[in-house]
């Protein structure tokens, strides 16, 4: 078997410091004081509904831009950078995965797994494709490449989004309740799955879960209730 | 029979004393209603007029001159391929009888004008017959005028 | 300038002149997706919403085609009517209404007229720069086809050597147009008048033997049938021209003899001459016209018509346009989720700004080209239509005014479909995500 695509360049450590997260109506969403991640680590972000983590994990990845604070990828403050600036960042640095997996359904698997590729440089384009297909047969979607989406089962379409997010070898991936929507056999398989890619990769891995079975593989807990960072497992 | 060439000479100048705003007279033969559309300065001017013979005598209308050009006697022709205006070596006015030239019909060609032709405007004329001289008028009417705005009344 | 541009052939002026019409909207276009690769996303997006992009472009298309086929349809019927009566230099007739006259010497649509006798005949045949002067009798009719009395030098200037068979020799044969109803050989009586009311046994004991068949002219004539004036005269028991035992055809016609014919078409030896003849024969007992005169004057009455219907045409194209942005926009906010996803995944704005447009792009595009040819097909439908009911040989084709309305058309959507991308990538990218 082919060596798996590895990250070009060493995961960056996040630092987040006064972080604040406001709502419209002026509620604290989310208030952080101080987070540090070192590179490489696999991280859970845990809690009940509505505790800020999918919050969280949208301002690390910069979906979302915190009222407040500072989040230091590296030594780079995604922060203050214009939309199309933190997307460039993503686009180089993280892979997301999405508890839905946002699939294209008129793209097939390949098609969905190398979107990338589609707004990537020209002369990387091929490159992209190749590393995509590699990742769909290392999750065990072998010669499945040119079948509709449409056509696979849960499992299969959350493992073709996870093939999305490493397809560019990314050094760092994050992921919102990437197992919530699959059954335990499966949920066990792409949770065991994921972290040991990131693992090998060298990537670092956060993820948003509700999944016990999943943050027990994750070398780092982090729990949060109504916007604070209540227990940490590395604290 | 004897043949009088009937040139019109169209000299912008200032205005002379006339007996008729719009008709130049001689030896029996009219040149009335003289009037244009409106036009500008380089596109080619479409002149009307009536022509009577009341000499004895045909006489063939050719054409005219004005401020050193040539005016064309040109014919409408119309077919599949649109409107056209085709130069005529000339027509006769018999004795006795009057030719008209309107729209899509007859018309003295002035190609490429070297002055804009204003509406409402009068470019004055001499017209010259033979050694004689007459006084009158080219009457500019609208850019998108159809016909004589005198047509119809008798002199 | 103006002398550069007048000196350019009118197939380059109207090249050029579409290239200037389409180039805004490609320049938008051209910076739009300058270095990126839309198109794979866009085809997913079409097949995403294929019964709603087939509509749009559809609805694109008939707005196109309504204007395309207006231009078209016009033209064809203008330049077909033009060159039916290109032949007819000048008609000489009683004094009366011009269009009433051409429209039954030319396009054999009869009406009562009165008649120019033989002594105006006489004149108008003798006068100086007459070719050959034809009277156009007008007035029966066979199958639905008019019977025309004339001569054969007008069977012979109409429409040059015979088809099929020969000319008539006799006042009792005949030669049949192109596409008229009846074959060569064939024995025919002729109805008196025209139409529902023409009485089929006035003339039961006449009758004309068809010996030659015309090609085919592109006019009513075509489906005519056309015998010496003579002919038409014994037909309804007048003279027939010529003095008693004179058995011949054709001029001279003996004055007294001539029962009269409510036209005659005059072709003169010179082009000049033809104005001559025409203030000659314009006086108070005669009226002499030029049929390509009078139609001129018509068709500037078309033209007054198609200007505003052709406004019309525009004011809907710009509804249809303002309609195809706002459904655009709203097919936008139907992808939105799919392309909050590019964002968040990384993709640049430009691009996302791109997959909108070109899919904008797309639709505006095939319908345009749909529009063009469903133009063209109506058009030639219509032309077929008045074809069959006139007579008059009426083709559409696109041509220069088409390209142009087209061509300003797309460019103008090209660069309005900017503001649909302009839109979606100012939609707030979670709440899209998350919808």
């Amino acid at each position: 078997m082919p060596p798996l695509p590895a990250p070009d360049v060493t995961p960056p450590a996040l630092h987040i410091e006064a972080l604040q997260v406001t709502g419209r109506d002026g509620q604290v969403l989310l208030q952080v004081p101080l987070l540090d991640i070192p590179a490489g680590q696999s991280v859970a972000l845990r809690g009940a509904s509505g505790a800020g983590k999918s919050t969280l994990l949208h301002v690390m990845s910069g979906l979302v831009r915190p009222s407040a604070g500072r989040v230091v990828w590296g030594n780079r403050d995604i922060v203050p950078l214009s939309e199309d600036a933190r997307a460039a960042f993503r686009r180089q640095t993280l892979g997301l995965i999405f508890q839905d997996c946002h699939l294209f359904e008129e793209l097939s698997a390949h098609g969905n797994a190398a979107l990338i590729s589609t707004f990537a440089p020209r002369i990387t384009r091929a490159s992209l494709r190749e590393h995509a297909k590699t990742w769909l047969n290392t999750l065990g979607l072998r010669q499945t490449g040119t079948r509709p989406v449409s056509s696979f089962s849960g499992g299969e379409r959350q493992r073709i989004a996870v093939a999305r997010a490493l397809a560019a070898s990314p050094p760092v991936i994050l992921a919102d309740e990437p197992t919530a929507a699959l059954d335990r056999a499966n949920a066990d398989t792409l949770g065991s799955d994921l972290v040991r890619l990131a693992s090998k990769g060298g990537c670092s891995l956060i993820a948003v879960t509700h999944d016990a079975t999943l943050a027990a593989l994750m070398t780092r807990q982090i729990t949060l209730a109504d916007g604070k960072i209540v227990e940490d497992s590395h604290a | 029979m004897r043949l009088q060439l009937m040139a019109l000479a169209l000299r912008a100048c200032p205005a002379l004393a006339e007996t008729d705003s719009h008709l130049a007279e001689a030896n029996g033969l009219r040149a009335l209603h003289v009037g244009a559309p409106a036009t500008a300065k380089g596109n080619d001017a479409l002149i009307y007029l009536d022509v009577e013979n009341t000499f004895g005598t045909q006489a063939v209308l050719t054409g005219c001159t004005a401020m050193d050009q040539r005016f064309d006697l040109v014919g409408f022709t119309y077919g599949a391929a649109g409107e056209a205006w085709t130069a005529l070596p000339g027509l006769p006015v018999l004795a006795g009888r009057e030719v008209m030239l309107e729209p899509k019909m007859l018309a003295l060609r002035w190609q490429a004008i070297s002055v804009d032709l204003v509406a409402g405007a009068e470019v004055k004329i001499k017209v010259t017959i033979g050694t004689e001289i007459l006084h009158g008028d080219i009457k500019n009417g609208a850019a998108n005028a159809t016909g004589q705005s005198h047509a119809g009344h008798s002199h | 300038m103006p002398d550069v541009w007048a000196n350019l052939s009118p197939t380059l002026q109207d090249i050029l002149l579409t290239l200037a019409l389409l180039t805004p909207g490609l320049i938008a276009g051209a910076l739009v997706v300058r270095g990126l690769h839309p198109l794979p996303l866009v085809g997913a997006m079409l097949r995403r919403f294929t019964w709603v992009n087939l509509l749009f472009v559809a609805l694109i298309a008939v707005s196109v085609g309504v204007a395309v086929g207006l231009l078209a349809q016009e033209r064809g019927l203008r330049q077909g009517s033009a060159r039916a009566a290109e032949k007819f230099d000048l008609i000489v007739a009683a004094p009366g209404s011009e269009v009433t006259a051409m429209l039954a010497a030319v396009y054999l649509q009869p009406s009562d007229m009165a008649l120019i006798t033989g002594a105006q005949y006489a004149e108008i045949a003798g006068a100086d720069g007459v070719a050959f002067a034809a009277p156009i009798a007008f007035g029966d009719s066979h199958l639905g086809a008019p019977v025309v009395g004339t001569t054969a030098d007008f069977v012979t200037y109409l429409a040059g050597p015979l088809a099929e068979g020969r000319m008539f020799a006799t006042a009792e044969e005949a030669v049949a147009g192109a596409f008229s109803p009846i074959a060569v050989g064939q024995v025919f009586s002729p109805a008196h008048g025209t139409g529902p009311e023409a009485e089929h046994e006035a003339h039961a004991d006449d009758g004309y033997t068809v010996t030659g068949r015309m090609v085919p002219t592109g006019s009513p004539w075509d489906r005519a049938l056309l015998d010496p004036v003579e002919g038409v005269w014994q037909v309804h028991g007048l003279a027939n021209g010529h003095p008693p035992g004179d058995a011949r055809i054709g001029p001279p016609f003996a004055p007294d003899l001539m029962p009269g014919t409510p036209a005659v078409l005059v072709h003169a030896t010179k082009l000049w001459a033809n104005y001559a003849l025409k203030s000659q024969f314009t006086r108070g007992d005669l009226m002499a016209f030029f049929p390509g005169t009078v139609l001129s004057r018509l068709h500037g009455l078309m033209r007054d018509v198609r200007s505003a219907m052709s406004l019309m045409a525009v004011l809907t194209q710009g509804l249809v346009t303002l309609s195809v942005l706002t459904g655009l926009m709203i097919l936008v906010r139907l992808i939105a989720r799919s392309l909050a996803l590019l964002r968040a995944i990384g993709a640049p704005l430009r691009f996302v700004f791109a997959v909108v447009w070109t899919y904008s792009a797309t639709l505006i595009g095939a319908g345009a080209g749909l529009g063009l040819a469903l133009g063209l097909v109506t058009a030639r439908v219509i032309s077929a239509v008045i074809t069959a009911r006139t007579d008059v040989l009426v083709t559409a084709s696109l041509s220069w005014p088409e390209v142009h309305l087209v061509a300003g058309f797309v460019s103008l959507t090209l660069i309005l479909a900017l503001l649909p991308g302009w839109l979606t990538v100012r939609r707030p990218l979670l709440a899209d995500l998350r919808n």
